[in-house]
């Protein structure tokens, strides 16, 4: 490990520089040369797949419903038609729990596969700057035009650039709301611009970010930005999949004619033309090895590919693989964090989907009346009375027949005929509900009771609730 | 705050702006000997070293930007001092926009149904929904989710009235309140009068009771109690004196309670909600109050 004493600049390291050093540095534009291949055609193909699902899934409906509608005003998400209220809450934290362990184990096995292949950043990004290519020219072009004055071009060229860029970000936060607001009425409000303060906002907002973040930024938000670049470090092992550089194969590198032989000459499979570092989009050197920065987008290896063929030589210098199948020359392996990772994630779906399939659609909460703790009748009966919210979470009216249980006799009176409450579809009903005792020895002044609601016409539908039953003291 | 104070707060709050912009810009080159960006420094902590990893220059100025944003918004929002600020913000203000907002929204609808009677109301069953929701808010904690009542706070539902029935008479009650007083007649009757008074008390209701003790009582209730009770005891609802004779007991009915008010006489107070709520809101609980017991 090497430590870099106090020696002195320019005496024990003659290029080393001394004094001052700036401690932020000036943010360097990267041109990404476009390249096509094998790797970068399945990938297109994959996000053009995810833009599609992305754009077009407001604009599905089932049954006059959307499919996907999260209607946050009415608290009511509707999803692939099942509808979830918010008390339903806990299957979201089973989801994000699922999303969670998804992401570790595909992160332990494969590496940053979702950064260049998934995420939304890289889709996006991608779309923006396939326009700057079609409008600016290609790396080349791009780099000589922003090198150049502001001439007539450069202005005409970038305005063009920039309105290009904001039809994508308000189509892009156009549909973001969509999936909040049905497609179809939010799109006629948009086009008659007949818009509130708040549409306005949520129209201009979101476009300005992805305007920023995905035109503007690009590389900046994975590498400073998101969390994921970072706890890769924690993620990552040896035999991790990567994109990583054969440097026993390539090294040393040089470049050389195609008719010479490069065990003659002493040289690796490296041309050093340096097109890996130019197709990049986060503008790092694969050959230096695996770094932060890399999204694992492949372009390096399908530029590398088409180089090694024109040269004659094998493909593959630039490959997905792991630090030990390269290095060691050791075979893929599973490892047990990866059946670690895997069994959790198995669970984690178990038990979303059994809680999903044993959703019921209906809940009662109970609140007792707290102020006053029980009302006495002469007669020495004595009532608790409660507040009852019946919810019906399905997509037609009901009628429920609401009981009490307890440990001793009973009676419900909640002042509806057989204490039966019809609730309409999507509804909520509170029913003001009174339970009385006529006579009891009970030993301790509080007893559990249980509020039930069954479905009339369907008693496998049904809900409870426990609640408390409180009576004056025995021994006062 | 006084003019002293709000000089110190200003003072620290410039001060501390002033110090992170100089702070800002005093760190934006270090001296580092010998190091090329990338390289490992100088330093190292059980084996952890510190690369010369420059930072993207547009953090700074993102923290330029909310310095800039800080100064705006202190002169746009109170924080210097005493002094306002340029909108005129204040939590106040802000509690009355919201007030006001609210009762653009529901102030045409409560004054729709303001303009509309009782009687014609108690057709309507949104108006009883609202009457129901602003019983829930305001009224069940005393007189039960249900409306019930309890020990000491009178049952709605039942026609039974204390000081009457009618909807303009709820709208009084509820707008002014009321304090029951029934002065103690201990001192007047003695122990065992008392005693006799509460049997006849338990005849004027039908209930089982000793009839020689009641007739003795009987006189004295005709020359002291109807004054307020009235001669047969069917209560005087301008005075709020309950009906004896209709076997509602509000502050319990056994032998031992009744004995108990007639020595020591009851104040019982329903607070004034004129200053809490609304007239439309106190008409439309009227009308709710009004549907419990009149409804058929």
């Amino acid at each position: 490990m090497p430590t870099v004493s106090a020696d002195r600049p320019g005496v024990d390291r003659p290029d080393a520089p001394s004094g001052e050093v700036r401690l932020y540095e000036k943010w360097r534009k990267i041109y990404p040369k476009w390249v096509a291949g094998r790797w970068q055609a399945m990938r297109r193909v994959v996000l053009a797949l995810l833009l599609v699902v992305f754009y077009v899934t407001p604009w599905l409906s089932w049954n006059g419903v959307p499919l996907v509608w999260l209607d946050l005003p009415h608290r009511k998400f509707h999803l692939f038609g099942a509808v979830f209220w918010p008390q339903e809450f806990v299957l979201l934290s089973w989801l994000l729990m699922l999303a969670a362990f998804s992401l570790f184990f595909v992160t332990v096995f494969a590496g940053r596969v979702w950064c260049g292949w998934a995420c939304p950043q890289t889709v996006w990004t991608l779309v923006y700057v396939w326009l700057e290519k079609w409008i600016e020219g290609d790396r080349t072009q791009r780099m000589r035009l922003d090198r150049g004055p502001w001439n007539l071009r450069r202005i005409r060229l970038k305005a063009l650039k920039w309105f290009c860029w904001a039809l994508l970000a308000l189509s892009i936060s156009f549909t973001l709301v969509a999936y909040f607001e049905p497609a179809r009425e939010w799109g006629a409000k948009v086009a008659s611009l007949d818009l509130g303060r708040t549409e306005w906002f949520w129209l201009a907002f979101p476009a300005l970010l992805t305007f920023l973040f995905q035109g503007v930024l690009r590389e900046q938000v994975c590498f400073h930005m998101c969390p994921y670049a970072r706890f890769q470090s924690v993620m990552f092992d040896r035999d991790t999949l990567i994109i990583g550089y054969d440097t026993e194969r390539g090294e040393p590198r040089g470049s050389r004619s195609r008719t010479t032989d490069p065990e003659t000459a002493g040289l690796g499979s490296c041309v050093d033309c340096g097109l890996c570092v130019h197709v990049c989009p986060t503008g790092i050197d694969i050959r230096d090895g695996l770094q932060y920065q890399c999204i694992a987008c492949a372009a390096c290896i399908d530029v590398c590919d088409s180089v090694m063929d024109r040269m004659g030589y094998a493909r593959g210098l630039i490959r997905y693989s792991s630090e030990n199948r390269i290095e060691k020359k050791q075979a893929a392996k599973l490892r047990p964090r990866l059946w670690g990772y895997g069994a959790m994630l198995a669970a984690m779906a178990a038990i979303l989907i059994v809680s999903l399939w044993n959703r019921v659609p209906l809940d009662i909460d109970v609140i007792r009346d707290r102020n006053r703790l029980y009302r006495e009748f002469w007669d020495g009966s004595v009532e608790n009375v409660y507040t009852l919210k019946v919810m019906n979470r399905e997509t037609r009216d009901r009628v429920y027949q609401i009981g009490v249980e307890g440990n001793f006799p009973l009676e419900l009176d909640t002042g509806l005929a057989s204490n039966r409450v019809e609730v309409a579809a999507g509804g909520q009903v509170s029913v003001p509900a009174r339970v009385r005792v006529r006579s009891w020895k009970l030993p301790d002044p509080q007893q559990p009771i249980r509020f039930t609601v069954t479905t009339v016409d369907d008693p496998r539908v049904e809900a409870g609730e426990p609640s408390r039953f409180v009576h004056p003291d025995e021994s006062s | 705050m006084s003019l002293g104070w709000s000089i110190f707060v200003i003072v620290l709050v410039v001060a501390n702006i002033v110090g992170c912009v100089w702070l800002l810009f005093a760190n934006r080159s270090a001296p580092v000997r010998g190091t090329r960006p990338g390289e490992a420094m100088d330093h190292e902590y059980d084996g952890i070293q510190e690369l010369n990893n420059p930072l993207p220059a547009w953090w700074s100025w993102l923290f330029v930007t909310t310095i800039v944003f800080a100064i705006v918004y202190l002169f746009a929002y109170p924080g210097l001092g005493s002094f306002g600020g340029w909108l005129g913000w204040s939590s106040q203000s802000q509690y009355d926009d919201e007030i006001a907002e609210a009762q653009a929204i529901y102030g045409p609808i409560l004054e729709a149904y303001y303009a509309r009677p009782i009687p014609e109301l108690l057709d309507d069953p949104r108006a009883i929904e609202i009457g129901a929701r602003l019983f829930a808010n305001n009224c069940a904690t005393c007189h039960g989710s249900d409306a019930r009542g309890g020990d000491g706070f009178p049952n709605l539902t039942d026609d039974d009235w204390l000081y009457g029935g009618d909807p303009d008479t709820i709208v009084t009650t509820i707008r002014n309140g009321r304090i029951g007083n029934m002065p103690g007649m201990g001192p007047v009757l003695g122990p065992e009068g008392v005693k006799q008074m509460a049997q006849y008390v338990l005849q004027l209701s039908g209930r089982k009771h000793d009839a020689a003790m009641a007739a003795q009582a009987e006189p004295k209730f005709k020359q002291i109690c109807a004054a307020c009770h009235g001669p047969e005891g069917r209560g005087r609802q301008n005075v709020g004196a309950p009906n004896l004779t209709d076997d509602v007991w509000l502050h319990r009915g056994q032998l031992e309670d009744i004995e108990y008010q007639i020595t020591n006489g009851r104040i019982n107070q329903m607070p004034a909600h004129a200053q809490l709520l609304s007239d439309e809101k106190i008409h439309l609980l009227a009308l709710y109050v009004s549907s419990l017991s009149h409804r058929r």
